[in-house]
């Protein structure tokens, strides 16, 4: 065999699985968001541009769009801000420590996210654990409203996809040559200093990876808002399931899911180039 | 041109058998294999575990049993296109079948061969032999029997009883559930199933409610909700696992899961399917059903047995008590609906 296509053949069962499970779907979806809407078919004959423009004119659709990415970068924020303490704590630690402390953050990734959702509704509901404990105590006089409302979502989010942001962090932290920050600290460099200057740039990496999967795994979450939000906070993943499975109108569900893939692919381009990390 | 001597041609049909070993649909094609649906959970192992065999040792035939809901049947058949479809009898709500039947995925059933049909309620036969209701889940008022002062009675007691308030569980308007209440709300306050922009203005009195798209039990069993639209085997599970819940029959009369045995179009074993239905809609198929899931039985000769009168209390005269709904409606207006539903309950 020729030794320049070998990598080729090494590559094709993957490119193959991409190819028939990843692009085909997608070109079909395309094809179809273009198709006419019809009443008693799925779709009508011909094509049509018709779904792409209910789209853009009608504000329910552009504000469930706006609303979902707003879960999403709450939710993402507030993984950062909660993981990369975590990370860094863990990839401080000594290697016994380092090993459980590993294992606690994988724990909850072994339960199964409508579990963890469920869970969130038992603590969060009006008459919840918490609710009534505060109620018992003679604290609140009605319930707080925890759930079936964006609040609980993003709480229910960010324990869900925590770990997400955690892992990527702590690979990129566990890089970082100890010897960089006490030759900093030797130097003269406060804490914060060898932090901002030091820690952060070389954690970028893995910063950007685990903002960039924590948000593409929120904005696209069905079971959790689903469960937490009570069906009163419609999500896009939402509507799109209920636009083709409900309603049936297969051109308008997959106009619908391609606009949250551009989103959301444009709002990780613009994460991207705005924390731009230097290759070298 | 590609050449193949004949090692190539045996490889390639070895190939394909491999693929059909793999059941890819349109290679391996289960011509004359009937396939019934159900829906997953205590369904399938019912099911499996005592329908079919029960079927199997009356009629000596051995149906194979796929599980999905009827959203994803929906789905799958229209995916498959008319008389293609990868199940021979469906079970499913009417919502669904209504959809499917219009498209033409269905065929008339065979009543020759359906004795039992002559033998149901009219509420199981109304849709001039497409189909049949071979379970109906009854749907009343379910309530905490200890955290509710004043029993229900009436569907406008989740209006005019202010206990109720912000304690109110609905299902959404996805669940055919959601949109019975929605007609019923438009029938109560407006006359007429139709009327929903009355429908969805009583709605909104309401005010917050708690939705779900199809376990009220939860939010019953957590006291987050003391009063629901429920349906009455449900409602006899939880009492029978020691909640405190009732349900009672509203003087307007009941809501229903009806679940509607449809036979596809084009299919090789339409005997089979007919003799398949003619079994659920048998006394012995309904008293199955009726013992495990406390559905009403739809087949007249069926007698409620005293130890199950009280988990199963829908039967003889008040099966004429279930409200007549269209679905046609409610599926071409279906985005609409649940655009205004949403705006309604929305946080």
């Amino acid at each position: 065999m020729n030794r320049s296509l070998r990598p080729l053949f090494l590559i094709a069962p993957a490119a193959m699985l991409i190819g028939v499970f990843l692009i085909l779907p997608y070109l079909n979806i395309i094809v179809m968001s273009f198709r006419a809407p019809a009443q008693s078919t799925p779709y009508g004959l011909g094509f049509s541009t018709e779904s792409y423009a209910r789209f853009f004119s009608d504000s329910y659709y552009i504000r469930a769009l706006a609303q979902t990415l707003w879960l999403g970068l709450a939710t993402t924020a507030i993984c950062l801000v909660l993981g990369f303490p975590v990370a860094l704590q863990i990839a401080r630690s000594t290697a016994r420590w380092r090993g459980i402390l590993y294992g606690l953050t994988l724990s909850p990734l072994l339960v199964g996210i409508v579990v963890r959702s469920f869970g969130w509704t038992i603590l969060l509901g009006n008459n919840g654990v918490i609710n009534r404990g505060l109620r018992e105590l003679g604290l609140i006089g009605a319930p707080l409203p925890l759930m079936y409302n964006s609040f609980g979502i993003v709480v229910a989010l960010a324990h869900v996809f925590l770990p997400f942001m955690i892992l990527p962090i702590l690979s990129a932290l566990q890089l970082v040559d100890p010897a960089l920050e006490n030759a900093a600290r030797s130097l003269g460099a406060s804490r914060m200093t060898v932090f901002r200057r030091i820690v952060l740039p070389l954690a970028l990496p893995g910063v950007q990876s685990g903002v960039i999967l924590v948000f593409v795994l929120a904005v696209s979450a069905y079971v959790t808002p689903m469960l937490v939000g009570g069906m009163r906070v419609k999500t896009m993943a939402m509507i799109v399931v209920d636009t083709l499975l409900d309603q049936f109108q297969w051109p308008l569900g997959s106009a619908l899911a391609l606009m949250l893939s551009l989103a959301t692919a444009a709002a990780v381009l613009v994460f991207v180039s705005l924390t731009r990390v230097r290759w070298r | 041109m590609i050449e193949a001597n004949r090692r190539e041609l045996l490889l390639a049909l070895a190939g394909l058998a491999g693929v059909g070993i793999l059941k890819f649909p349109t290679i391996a094609m289960a011509a004359e294999e009937l396939v019934v649906t159900t829906y997953g959970g205590s369904w399938e192992q019912f099911w499996r575990a005592s329908l079919l065999p029960a079927f199997t040792k009356k009629t000596g035939d051995a149906p194979k049993l796929d599980v999905a809901l009827g959203r994803v049947i929906t789905t799958n058949m229209r995916a498959a296109g008319v008389g293609h479809s990868p199940y021979g009898v469906v079970m499913t709500n009417e919502i669904y079948a209504t959809v499917l039947r219009s498209e033409g995925h269905f065929e008339k059933l065979n009543l020759d061969k359906i004795p039992s049909y002559a033998d149901l309620y009219p509420v199981a036969t109304g849709t001039d032999g497409w189909a049949a209701v071979g379970l109906i889940s009854p749907i009343g008022i379910g309530y905490r029997t200890d955290m509710v002062a004043t029993s229900p009675k009436s569907w406008k007691d989740f209006w005019n009883n202010p206990e109720f308030k912000g304690k109110t569980g609905l299902y959404s308007i996805q669940n055919s559930a959601g949109k019975m209440m929605l007609m019923l709300a438009s029938l109560m306050y407006g006359g007429d199933i139709h009327n929903i922009d009355v429908g969805f203005r009583k709605l909104a009195e309401l005010g917050k409610v708690m939705q779900t798209d199809f376990n009220m039990s939860t939010m019953m069993s957590t006291g987050e909700v003391v009063i629901a639209p429920f349906d009455f085997g449900e409602i006899a599970r939880l009492r029978n696992q020691g909640l405190p819940v009732d349900c009672v029959i509203p003087e307007e009369g009941l809501l229903m899961w009806d679940q509607t045995f449809n036979i596809a179009k084009g299919l090789a074993t339409s005997d089979l399917a007919n003799s398949y239905i003619d079994f659920i809609l048998s006394p012995q198929g309904q008293d199955l059903l009726m013992r495990t899931f406390f559905v009403s039985p739809v087949n007249r000769k069926v007698e409620i047995p005293a130890d199950l009168r009280r988990d199963v209390p829908v039967s003889g005269n008040d099966m004429e008590r279930f409200i007549k709904w269209d679905w046609e409606f409610m599926n071409k207006n279906a985005e609409t609906i649940a655009r205004r539903w949403n705006d309604t309950f929305g946080a």
